[in-house]
């Protein structure tokens, strides 16, 4: 049974407002647009004074962004469902934070879904502390370990990404095993994470593994090519990523 | 930030002037909707094109009548049949000499490789199998400008046959709308060549030159060389000559004495097969194939084109088998047509590899014993050095070889890049018929498709999961669905993990793409696309029941071409497994299989 959720939009060009206005009346008929803003600070006040279920958020705004918008709402005790064209860096933090994200033109199926997504979490009442979690990566910015959020089916676990021995791919989940022998299985694939990590040095070794470089004890001759951890777990490398892998787990033993 | 502004920013990059002049044209169109003009607006008298751009040219800038005016002026000249390179578009002082053949001499003509000439001009050459006289002529100059200018005609770079001489026999297009210089007929040179050079005498920045060139077009002519680095010597590269009867035998690589017969025995002091020239630039460009037999399987691999010296590096020949790599001419017809590649002309240098010695490569047991003598002597502090020195040594050694894999990554990026256009505009006009129809459910279908593949391109990620590039294909084909009218179908071994699986993205868009494009049988085209695995390998492979080419000729697209390089660049990386691309086509069938090798 679908409930009416209130929801305000915000994006800084009205065109984009009112193009997602149309497709979520021909689409999503549960949302009941309650407010349109095309900046930061009108839409802070809209929020304070609609307490909307959903906000619908455009990360680039010209020299403000939804982030910024969000750091000015007090509760936040809505959920959001990003909105961007082509901003990588945005993007990456929204998805470390496992939070909800479109991409223009927006494609009315993942709306949909999307939408069904809030609606479900809204209904039963699921609070998470996703966006604190995406605000406070935000703000830190490189300096202190980044980490990542992990969707489970009724918590979401956030994890510092130098506790991660390695990953494994289990057809469309991927399993994570931590330093500390705990094991977390995400529905996603493992091309996902191995997209988000590499950027931390993370090493894709084979198309079911990828592996913390931190937590490679040694290169083992076995079958090929084998990595060993320092837990004792041997992770095979496929022939292809051979030379990659071999030749920054050499860097960095030599540096 | 807008969607729109965005992706404008970014595909100008991509195709500077082909979108803005097809923006141009769709704002220009979409005008002219939106405020009809009366009667005269209709008449086709008024417009024309200036460059890529439609105008009025009742309300045209100087600048663009000048440019239509040029245009016209070229259009006549073309029509007395004289061949010139410069375009109403460029600039119009350069590349303007002009060439014209003896009519039904049943010669060839074909074009070389253009050259720059100093800073500020090009060095042209057209090259003629056959016996044709020719003309020169010169589109820029008229009798008004002509005491500007000065020419002279050389032969074989020896004798001057027309000294420097102020252009003074001028001809009018037969339509009579354009005068231009005419600078005489001249006969062949059997077997030499003619060199025609132009000076602004009040500047000599500007100027053009052309050769003329009857000569026999030739093999390639190199000399062989393997180079190798040594043991003492760290990163210093060496070079011993395999043309010569006697070849330099104090290396312990090679096992062989004479030309005829090239062995080398595996090991790390080889770096590459180096294949010197004699002649840069080439006057033509050669392909370059390398044909491999391996523990009995035999394959061919492309290498892509060249104009000059080519290094054959180790990466492709580092397994025991016979080698056989083969350059073939490339000739070029002008206007851009088919392309003609000499085999007769090709030159194929053969070599085997024999498998490396496990032991005693480097010392013989004295020396070893002399040095664990001195080791003993100096323990301590050669021990310390060593280590200090190794390990800046292999840190280089791991550098340069990240440089060099870097490099083939940033040459990847632009060839993937030129990728694009091809199918971002044919999208965009079904995106557009679908919206003159007013199907906007489908129009919001379709431009999701558009989004995700532009997107794949900007991203370009260095690699997609199978399933990615499934629906990518998926994507692309069902836009082109918009267009023609074909059946399409995938067919994925069970037992690929598709999720996980990565390999090099949109691989197969091109040929997809040349199979709708050539397989020209309307609504019974179909094409199959495969994700097969067979072992080790992965096998990606796409046929269609279209009309088919000759693969060892047709093979000039520029989709193919691009791919071709592409392949080979991504051997530089995957350089043990390597990715090998073949082509069969018949009369009913086409196939095109690219093997990753050892991928799974």
């Amino acid at each position: 049974m679908a409930i009416t959720m209130k929801a305000i939009l915000v994006d800084d060009e009205l065109t984009n407002l009112e193009n997602l206005h149309i497709l979520l009346e021909k689409y999503c008929k549960e949302i009941k647009i309650v407010g349109k803003s095309h900046n930061v600070a009108d839409a802070a006040a809209l929020i304070d004074s609609h307490k909307p279920d959903l906000v619908f958020l455009d990360i680039q705004m010209g020299a403000q962004s939804g982030f910024d918008l969000l750091n000015m709402v007090e509760e936040r005790t809505f959920e959001v469902i990003f909105v961007t064209a082509f901003d990588k860096y945005g993007i990456q933090a929204v998805k470390f934070a496992a939070l909800d994200y479109l991409l223009k033109p927006v494609n009315p199926i993942e709306l949909v879904t999307a939408v069904s997504k809030a609606q479900n979490k809204v209904k039963n009442k699921i609070q998470t502390d996703q966006v604190n979690f995406l605000l406070q990566q935000l703000t830190k910015a490189e300096k202190a370990a980044p980490k990542i959020a992990l969707p489970q089916q009724y918590e979401i676990r956030y994890l510092a990404i130098s506790d991660i021995l390695r990953c494994e791919a289990d057809n469309t989940y991927t399993l994570f095993l931590l330093l500390d022998g705990d094991k977390i299985l995400v529905s996603k694939p493992l091309k996902e994470y191995s997209d988000l990590l590499k950027p931390h040095g993370f090493l894709r070794t084979h198309q079911s593994h990828l592996v913390n470089p931190e937590a490679v004890k040694s290169w083992l001759k076995e079958d090929g090519g084998m990595l060993l951890m320092n837990n004792g777990d041997k992770v095979p490398v496929s022939k292809p990523n051979r030379d990659v892998v071999k030749s920054i787990l050499g860097l960095s033993i030599i540096l | 930030m807008d969607f729109g502004l965005i992706f404008i920013d970014q595909m100008r990059n991509i195709v500077k002037k082909n979108l803005l002049s097809v923006l141009l044209l769709i704002s220009l169109s979409s005008l002219a909707q939106k405020k009809p003009q009366v009667d005269t607006a209709v008449d086709s008298r008024f417009y024309k094109f200036a460059g890529n751009v439609r105008v009025d040219i009742r309300h045209a800038t100087p600048a663009q009548l000048e440019m239509i005016a040029r245009k016209e002026r070229l259009t006549s000249i073309a029509n007395e049949r004289f061949l010139f390179s410069v375009g109403e578009n460029l600039y119009p002082t350069t590349l303007t000499l002009a060439v014209r053949f003896q009519k039904n001499t049943g010669a060839v003509i074909y074009e070389g490789n253009e050259w720059f000439w100093g800073e500020t001009g090009y060095l042209r050459r057209y090259l003629i199998d056959g016996k044709s006289d020719i003309e020169f002529a010169d589109v820029k100059i008229t009798p008004q400008n002509a005491h500007n200018y000065r020419y002279h005609v050389v032969v074989n770079d020896e004798k001057e046959i027309v000294g420097w001489t102020t252009p003074d026999q001028f001809k009018t297009s037969s339509d009579g709308k354009a005068t231009f210089a005419y600078l005489g007929n001249y006969k062949l040179q059997p077997n030499g060549y003619l060199k025609i050079e132009m000076y602004n005498i009040n500047n000599y920045k500007e100027k053009d030159a052309m050769i003329i060139d009857w000569r026999e077009s030739k093999a390639l002519s190199f000399q062989t060389f393997v180079d190798y680095r040594t043991k003492y010597w760290g990163s210093n590269i060496f070079s011993a000559p395999l043309d010569k009867d006697k070849i330099n035998t104090d290396e312990n690589f090679l096992e062989t004495k004479t030309l005829n017969d090239v062995r080398f025995r595996l090991g790390d002091s080889l770096v590459r097969i180096n294949f010197f020239s004699t002649r840069v630039p080439t006057p033509y460009n050669y392909q370059i194939r390398l044909k491999r037999t391996i523990d009995n399987k035999t394959e061919n691999i492309e290498l892509g084109e060249y104009n000059g010296n080519y290094f054959l590096y180790k990466e492709f020949w580092n397994k025991a088998g016979k080698y056989e790599i083969t350059f073939t001419p490339k000739l070029v017809r002008p206007g851009g047509s088919r392309a003609n590649y000499l085999t007769a002309k090709a030159r194929s240098f053969k070599f085997t590899v024999l498998p490396s010695l496990t032991k005693g490569k480097w010392f013989s047991n004295k020396e070893l014993a002399l040095i664990g003598l001195i080791l003993c002597v100096f323990v301590g502090a050669v021990i310390g050095s060593l280590t200090v020195w190794l390990k800046n040594k292999s840190k280089k050694k791991l550098l340069k070889e990240q440089q060099q894999k870097n490099l083939a990554k940033i040459q990847l990026a632009t060839v993937r890049s030129q990728l694009n256009p091809h199918f971002m505009f044919n999208a965009l006009s079904g995106i557009q018929s679908l919206m003159n129809q007013n199907k906007s459910d489908e129009v919001n279908h379709y431009l999701g498709k558009f989004a995700r593949l532009t997107r794949n391109v900007l991203d370009q990620p260095d690699l997609i999961s199978l399933a990615e590039e499934k629906l990518l294909l998926e994507d692309y084909l069902q836009m082109e669905q918009l267009r023609f009218g074909f059946k399409y179908q995938f067919h994925v071994s069970q037992d690929l993990n598709m999720d996980n699986i990565e390999i090099p993205s949109m691989l197969l868009q091109p040929f997809v793409e040349n199979a709708i494009k050539h397989g020209d049988k309307g609504d019974q085209l179909e094409i199959e696309v495969f994700f097969i695995r067979t072992g080790e390998d992965l096998i990606l492979k796409i046929t269609d029941n279209g009309v088919g080419f000759d693969p060892e000729k047709n093979y000039d697209g520029l989709g193919l071409q691009l791919s071709r390089n592409r392949i080979s660049l991504l051997n530089t990386i995957y350089n043990s497994t390597p990715l090998i691309l073949t082509m069969t086509s018949g009369s009913n069938q086409t196939e095109i299989k690219i093997t990753l090798t050892q991928w799974l």
